[in-house]
């Protein structure tokens, strides 16, 4: 598989009577993109833009998408979300950078994210730094949460894929090519990774072309897919442990194995694994990754992420153990989420031997948000005890999670923990 | 505008005496005293110890909360920009006492408070959470360099600087975690760590794994067929309204609730406060977390001795260690004062 990205800088953006690119400053026609995103399911959609350094908070944040769009006829942007399912992962795909699309959700949903476009909680996202462009949906009379939710996720992929298509034409600013196959691999370290995701029912998951995954049993997959858009998220239940489709788009751990594959790694392939809820299925699951890594991929060592909460540490743990069972040495990358009163010694709920090389993502810690000027998006969202709403345009303190992106679990912070 | 410190020394290192003098009470000098000579050198030019006070080991050992209270007023009232208590190196009383002094202006006065002390005082681990606490060795003669320490780190916290960790700052690790800046992003840092350990050469993991207590379950003390059981939860079950407000996550405390007279629980008569499930089915019937339907059953058929008529609930998300020990054990005391022979914990 061989891929091309094609990147085109967006430095400004304004709306207009058409949509086009004209140099860096993105041109968009919001009626236009109305059409594009229309659904029985909204009784309308605004679109608004927010700009890094602003005095703006974005509320109830749903998936953020970066604009995209596959330059072959007949390839899919999105496939099975948007297009028809087809592989991707090889041709040439155009991306937008510096630039993202990003649900705001008008239904009250129990763990509710924000994104601050100044101040201090805003090095806390990286989507502080991108020009943003909202979609705010209201959801249409008697529709039930769940379909709003569909036609949501649905509508940013949508508006992702008509914004990238603008820059089809362009030059790009810089491109980049993924591809497997390189001469200089002999004698290099095998190194595969498990990709755990976390789906646990419809709307509090991940997609794979479009398709559930609570059930699936795990799979070699390409990492250029990940990077192509057959991942995407569609969690909004538990919002604070699922990173956004955006950084399945530019998943940091594939990113730093191509960079290293050839140099001091031989990258040999990426397991996708779901956490499942029952134990049985949770050691079904860690063993059969483990013999995908072993019997078909040959690995000598395996990095391990993970995505949702606490249980699916416990894959990980099972993941690692199986992994050196067969001599694949292991590496973990872990968020230390099961501190919110910042104690250090409390983060992982496994307690293997084999567990003994760590890397922590980033942890728990309460952000102070200040009081901004402008709000897109008009619903509250839960405080730090959940009990309570917190007040958009006010001043709160919530947990780092709350953002969209605080607490990446792939890699998306430059975070380190300090134990102090 | 100079930097107003106000200092706090034992009876001994206050020049009042030993033993002898550690039932004395509080005495203020509006000067530096003992090794608060070293301190006014340290701080420089530009602060003074405008107060130091004295006070006997035993004297607020015997009473820490109301002696620590009545201390932080007279602090409180030369309205300092930093305070500082001790080096206490070994001593026990003194360093327990300092702890507490520093803890106290902390929290009132929200200025530096700064003490230091030997690894072994107790002062250290009752305080390490709450304070910054710099290492000193066992005795008095290093007290310069350790004064000095004391200054310089005061003004660090005094200029909002951000403090680092605990090996290149010299203090005692508190315990807590918070995320900072790294030049390598993770994934770099997790395929750097995963080449060392392929290459038996030395790696430091960044997340320590957890000591457990492996605690074998206790044998049951009667025939079942006698027992008292009670129904436990961390399912966040809670009366509808939930009147005690636990929190849906990470609380620190349980309740019992009253199952007496009941065969079983009734959709709308309770409600769910834990964000890690879908509670659509307990909500309808919350039985199928808290099984009293199922207890009954037993309890009539002469299975179980007594189903107990309060079940304790609590909420199990992202609850800390510390504050499931907690909860742990008030649970374990109350079951023993009600006479409980057996528990059935039941989660999601």
């Amino acid at each position: 598989m061989h891929l091309q990205k094609r990147y085109v800088d967006i430095e400004a953006a304004v709306f207009d009577s058409k949509t086009f690119l004209d140099g860096h400053t993105l041109h968009i026609d919001r009626e236009e993109l109305k059409e594009v995103v229309a659904d029985a399911r909204f009784a309308r959609v605004e679109f608004e833009l927010a700009f890094p350094g602003e005095d703006c908070r974005l509320m109830n944040v749903g998936d953020i998408v970066q604009p995209v769009c596959k330059l072959e006829t007949g390839a899919s942007t999105f496939p099975g979300t948007v297009d028809a399912i087809a592989s991707v992962g090889t041709g040439e795909t155009v991306a937008l950078r510096g630039f993202a699309v990003a649900e705001i959700l008008e239904v009250d949903l129990p763990l509710g994210t924000f994104v601050d476009m100044t101040g201090p909680a805003a090095p806390h996202t990286q989507f502080s730094k991108t020009i943003n462009l909202t979609i705010d949906a209201f959801p249409a009379k008697d529709v039930h949460k769940n379909d709003y939710i569909a036609a949501l996720n649905l509508a940013s992929k949508k508006a992702a894929k008509y914004l990238g298509q603008a820059a089809q034409a362009c030059a790009p600013d810089a491109t980049e090519t993924f591809t497997l196959e390189r001469d200089n691999l002999a004698g290099l370290p095998r190194v595969v990774y498990i990709f755990q995701i976390f789906s646990h029912a419809p709307y509090t998951d991940t997609t794979y072309y479009g398709g559930d995954c609570a059930k699936m049993m795990p799979l070699l997959i390409h990492p250029n897919e990940v990077l192509d858009g057959a991942l995407c998220n569609r969690d909004y239940f538990q919002m604070t442990n699922a990173d956004p489709t955006y950084l399945y788009q530019n998943q940091p751990m594939i990113l730093e194995l191509y960079r290293r594959h050839g140099v001091d790694i031989n990258f040999c392939g990426v397991i996708l694994s779901n956490s499942p809820h029952e134990l049985a299925d949770k050691r079904r699951n860690a063993m059969l990754a483990a013999d995908l890594a072993h019997y078909h991929l040959r690995a000598d060592a395996a990095v391990l992420t993970k995505e949702g909460g606490g249980h699916p540490q416990i894959d990980l743990g099972m993941l690692c153990d199986n992994c050196e069972n067969y001599g694949i040495r292991t590496a973990i990358l872990i968020s230390e989420f099961l501190s919110p009163d910042n104690a250090a010694d409390e983060s992982v709920l496994f307690t293997t031997k084999n567990a003994n090389a760590i890397v922590s993502s980033s942890c728990l810690q309460k952000l102070v948000c200040p009081p901004v000027r402008r709000v897109i998006g008009s619903t509250a969202v839960p405080d730090l005890t959940n009990l309570g709403k917190v007040d958009a345009y006010g001043g709160f303190t919530l947990l780092n999670h709350k953002t969209r992106g605080g607490t990446s679990q792939q890699g998306g912070t430059m975070y380190t923990s300090l134990k102090y | 505008m100079t930097i107003k410190v106000v200092h706090y020394l034992n009876q001994f290192f206050g020049q009042y005496g030993g033993e002898t003098a550690a039932s004395m009470g509080i005495e203020v000098r509006e000067e530096p005293v003992g090794p608060g000579l070293l301190l006014q050198q340290a701080c420089g030019g530009d602060a003074a110890v405008v107060a130091t006070i004295i006070c006997g080991d035993n004297h607020i050992a015997e009473r820490l909360d109301a002696v620590t209270a009545e201390i932080a007023d007279i602090i409180a009232k030369y309205q300092p920009d930093v305070f500082f208590a001790g080096p206490a190196y070994e001593a026990g009383r003194y360093g327990v006492a300092c702890g507490s002094l520093c803890r106290a202006v902390q929290q009132r006065l929200g200025i530096p408070a700064v003490t230091a002390m030997h690894e072994e005082n107790p002062g250290v681990e009752i305080y390490k959470k709450d304070l910054f606490i710099l290492k000193t060795g066992s005795n008095a003669r290093t007290m310069r360099q350790d004064v000095e320490r004391m200054a310089a780190f005061a003004r660090k916290l005094l200029s909002g600087e951000e403090i680092g960790g605990p090996a290149a700052e010299g203090y005692y690790e508190r315990g807590l975690i918070r995320n900072i800046p790294s030049p390598r992003r993770s994934t770099e840092r997790l395929v750097d760590m995963l080449l060392d350990k392929i290459n038996g050469r030395p790696f430091a993991t960044e997340v320590r794994l957890p000591a457990h207590d492996d605690v074998p379950p206790a044998p049951l003390a009667k025939n079942l067929s006698e027992a008292t059981v009670v129904l436990v939860t961390d399912g966040g079950l809670y009366p509808a309204g939930n009147p005690d407000k636990m929190p849906s996550s990470n609380p620190d405390r349980f309740h019992a609730y009253s199952i007496e007279g009941r065969d079983d629980l009734h959709e709308g008569d309770w409600t769910i406060c834990h964000n890690g499930y879908d509670s659509t089915f307990i909500l309808k019937d919350p039985d199928r977390l808290v099984p009293v339907d199922a207890m009954r059953e037993l309890e009539q058929a002469g299975v179980i001795g007594r189903l107990h008529g309060a079940y304790l609930g609590t909420t199990g998300l992202i609850t800390t260690i510390a504050n499931s020990r907690k909860i742990g054990r008030g649970m374990a005391e109350y079951i023993k004062e009600h006479n409980i022979d057996a528990a059935v914990l039941t989660s999601t």
